[in-house]
Parts: C-alpha cells; sequence; structure tokens
C-alpha cells in the first residue's frame, strides 16, 4: 500500500502532535516528522497543513528574523488546537485499536 | 551550515517566484501566508541532503499544487487539469464583477442619505402641489420620514419589515416622480400648466375672478329694486378692475367714447354668454329680476319728498333712482386697463 494515502489522512494529526510538543518553523516539523518514522511526508504538504491549521484557528504563528538570511515562520500550538489534537487522537487511537483487531483476527501480527 | 546557504540564495530565490506565481490567482494575503519563511526553509533542506531544488521537491508548480491541496486552497483556475463547472465559472464571473464594482457600491451607499434627502423634497413638493400643504412643513415632514426608512432599512438588512417595503416603494416612485418635480420647478411654462405657483405671477397677468376655488366666467348686477344693471364696471378694493376669464380667455373690453377700453364691464361677453344670453344650457340663467333690496329707493334721491307713494309706485321711482345709487361713478378710481 502507498504509504503517502495513509500519511495524508494522519497529517493534520501529526503535525499537531509534533508542534503541541515544541514551537517550530516549516522545515523544521518536516525533519521531525521524517525523524518519527514519516519519512514519506512531503515538504509542501506540511507546509499546507501548517496554513490551514493556523487558518482553522488550531495553531499561533510568528516571525523571527534571522541574522543571516531570510526569517523563519514559526508555529505554536494554542488551547484550541490541543483541544483538536486531543478529541483526533483518541479517534485515531479507536480506530488504530479497531485496525489491530481486524488484522489480529486475520491472523497478521503488528 | 550558514556558510552553505549563500550559493543557493539565488536558485532558492527563483524556486520560490516561481511557487508564487503559480500560487498567482490566490490572494496576495494567501500567498504570502503560503510562502513566508520558504526561502530559508528551503536553503536549510538543500543543506541537509544531496540533488538541487527541483530533484528535491519537484516542479515550482507541483510545489505550488500540493502547497493548495494540503492547506485546503482550490486547485489553480489557470491550469486546464482539473474541469471547470458551469457553477464555478459562473461564481468566479460574479466574484470578478463585485469585485471590480465594490468602489461603485461604496460611492452608492455613502450617497444614499441624499437620495433619501431628494425623494423626501420630491414627496414634499408633490403633497404641496396637489393638496395645497404648506412647502416647508411638508418638506421637513417628508425629509425627515425619508431618512429615517433609509436608515432604519439600511442598518438592518435582515428584518424584511414594513419599513423595508415602505423604503423600496418610496425609492421606486422618487426615481419615477422626482424627475417630474424638478421638471415642474426648472420649467415655468410647465410649472404654469401644472399647477406650480413658482413663476405663475408672470402668467397670471391676464387675471381671473376666483369663487370658492372655482373660476368665475361671468357677473352679472341687479339694482336695488332688483333689476338688471346693463353695462356695470366692477373694481376691486384696490382699484383693479375686476375682470373674469372665460375657459382662460379675457372677454372683449369695451371702448367708451374716448377711446379708453374697459375690461370690467359685466355681463360679459364671453364663450359662455353674450350678455344677459346664457349660451351654455347647464349653466345658470340669470333671471330678469330679483327681490328689490329697499322700497325707498326715492328717499336717497330726493330727500325733500315725502314718502307717500312708497307702496305704489316702485316702478315709477326706480329710473331715477338707479342714476344715482349706482356705482359712484364720479369716485371712480383709475381708469381703463392697459
Amino acid at each position: 500500500m502507498d504509504n503517502t494515502q495513509l500519511v495524508k489522512g494522519v497529517l493534520d494529526l501529526a503535525v499537531l502532535a509534533v508542534v503541541a510538543d515544541e514551537d517550530g518553523y516549516g522545515y523544521d516539523v518536516v525533519r521531525r516528522l521524517r525523524t518519527a518514522g514519516l519519512e514519506d511526508v512531503g515538504d509542501a504538504s506540511v507546509y499546507g497543513t501548517l496554513r490551514r491549521l493556523y487558518t482553522a484557528g488550531a495553531l499561533t504563528s510568528y516571525v523571527v528574523p534571522s541574522d543571516e538570511g531570510p526569517h523563519r515562520k514559526y508555529y505554536g500550538i494554542n488551547a484550541h488546537g490541543r483541544a483538536t489534537l486531543e478529541l483526533q487522537g483518541k479517534t485515531w487511537a479507536a480506530f488504530a485499536r479497531t485496525m489491530d483487531g481486524l488484522l489480529t483476527t486475520a491472523g497478521v501480527t503488528s | 551550515m550558514n556558510t552553505q546557504i549563500l550559493p543557493e540564495t539565488a536558485a532558492v530565490a527563483a524556486y520560490v517566484q516561481g511557487v508564487r506565481s503559480a500560487l498567482g490567482d490566490l490572494p496576495a494575503e494567501d500567498v504570502d501566508d503560503l510562502t513566508s519563511g520558504m526561502e530559508a526553509d528551503l536553503a536549510e533542506a538543500l543543506t541537509e541532503g544531496a540533488g538541487d531544488l527541483t530533484t528535491r521537491f519537484g516542479t515550482p508548480e507541483a510545489y505550488a499544487a500540493e502547497l493548495r491541496s494540503a492547506a485546503g486552497l482550490p486547485p489553480a483556475t489557470t491550469e486546464g487539469s482539473t474541469p471547470v463547472t458551469v457553477r464555478s465559472r459562473l461564481s468566479a464571473t460574479r466574484d470578478g464583477w463585485l469585485q471590480r464594482h465594490s468602489t461603485l457600491a461604496d460611492v452608492g451607499r455613502e450617497l444614499a442619505p441624499l437620495w433619501w434627502l431628494g425623494r423626501g423634497l420630491g414627496a414634499a413638493y408633490l403633497a404641496s402641489a396637489f393638496f395645497g400643504t404648506g412647502r416647508i412643513p411638508a418638506a421637513l415632514v417628508f425629509v425627515a420620514a425619508s431618512l429615517w426608512l433609509g436608515y432604519r432599512t439600511h442598518q438592518d438588512k435582515a428584518q424584511p419589515t414594513w419599513p423595508r417595503t415602505v423604503d423600496r416603494l418610496w425609492s421606486v416612485g422618487g426615481l419615477i416622480l422626482v424627475p417630474i418635480a424638478v421638471w415642474l420647478v426648472l420649467v415655468p411654462s410647465a410649472a404654469a400648466y401644472g399647477g406650480g405657483s413658482s413663476g405663475a405671477t408672470e402668467y397670471s397677468a391676464p387675471g381671473g375672478l376666483a369663487l370658492d376655488g372655482n373660476q368665475v366666467q361671468g357677473l352679472y348686477a341687479y339694482g336695488p329694486d332688483g333689476k338688471r344693471l346693463d353695462n356695470v364696471r366692477l373694481f376691486a378694493d384696490d382699484g383693479r378692475p375686476i375682470t373674469v376669464l372665460s375657459d382662460g380667455v379675457p372677454q372683449s373690453p369695451w371702448v367708451d367714447q374716448a377711446g379708453r377700453q374697459w375690461s370690467n364691464v359685466f355681463p360679459s361677453i364671453n364663450p359662455y354668454s353674450q350678455g344677459w344670453t346664457v349660451r351654455d344650457p347647464n349653466a345658470w340663467h340669470p333671471p330678469m329680476t330679483i327681490d328689490p333690496l329697499v322700497q325707498q329707493v326715492p328717499d336717497q334721491t330726493d330727500s325733500t319728498d315725502p314718502s307717500p307713494g312708497v307702496e305704489g309706485a316702485p316702478t315709477e321711482a326706480t329710473p331715477g333712482s338707479t342714476s344715482t345709487t349706482a356705482l359712484p361713478t364720479s369716485t371712480a378710481p383709475p381708469g381703463p386697463t392697459k
């Protein structure tokens, strides 16, 4: 199965989880997602997701000037974002348990 | 790693510019939001892996498309890859029209109070012209009502109440009637026909006599004895000769022996009557005689004469009396007209 399709479905949740840990700029978030194991995540997809979450009011944003070169745009989570993260996290956990159950019944060990 | 960014700066800037132009159909705010900080991120990404920007991230167009998709924005409308439905085309046309005409609509909103004032004045003018109300009070009432309706309707757009209905009707009526009112005011001849009083002095010169608001077409005079008086000349209290208009036409003036013209001689000769003969069958026909006013007419003329024949001789007394009790020709005011 193409992993990118799975990633797309949970990208909101993954980005929220990463930013909830610590504020980050675009590429920083991409790197942390990849380090966590989501190697197939696309740069532009993460940037677009950050922007969409920000527009939806789940993230805050601020610009940090750089001594050398262009400025960086940081994103941080807010209360609304944390609530969203918790709700979507529970949904994901229930979904994952369901899938585990299905796969266990089918004899596939996760 | 900062030292490694510098050689790539130009390429990164070009790539970001490519992405921005691929997002060009979006509002500038969205484009800035999506690409803000992008140069720093791309430059940093370049330091960590192999390959140039295009091999790492794809073409700027592809990158922009992925940005749009992830950000929940519509795909580029300039690209033919996505089918454009009739509905989206229509809504895009409408949005474009609204954007182009937003300033026009703003101007219209700001000029709205002027229109409310105008339609109020128009209604006041019509009310004063047709119902004879005072112009100032009518203007105050109608302008206040118009402003109130306008402000109420435009502040409270959500409620379809009766003020909104009245406001709309008034505006529609005003669009039709205000130009007519302006025309009546500005064109004097139109004002004369329309009954407007502005400039009417110039056109009311021929005169005329009104009784209870109706034009008097002729006058008939009777002496104290109740008999018809012929060729009576009548004057108003300021000495002006009284004239009548018959169908708007002044009667033909009499010319006296001195050659002077008299337009106030009654009974008049006009389209409705020729002296005492009334042509209009529906009109009032003056009788030959009416009840006498006084019996002792001779008393006034001849004080030395007692009144033995009061009862018996009204016919004999009247011929003498008419000449002396008629209108005071000796004190006749100014003379003929024109």
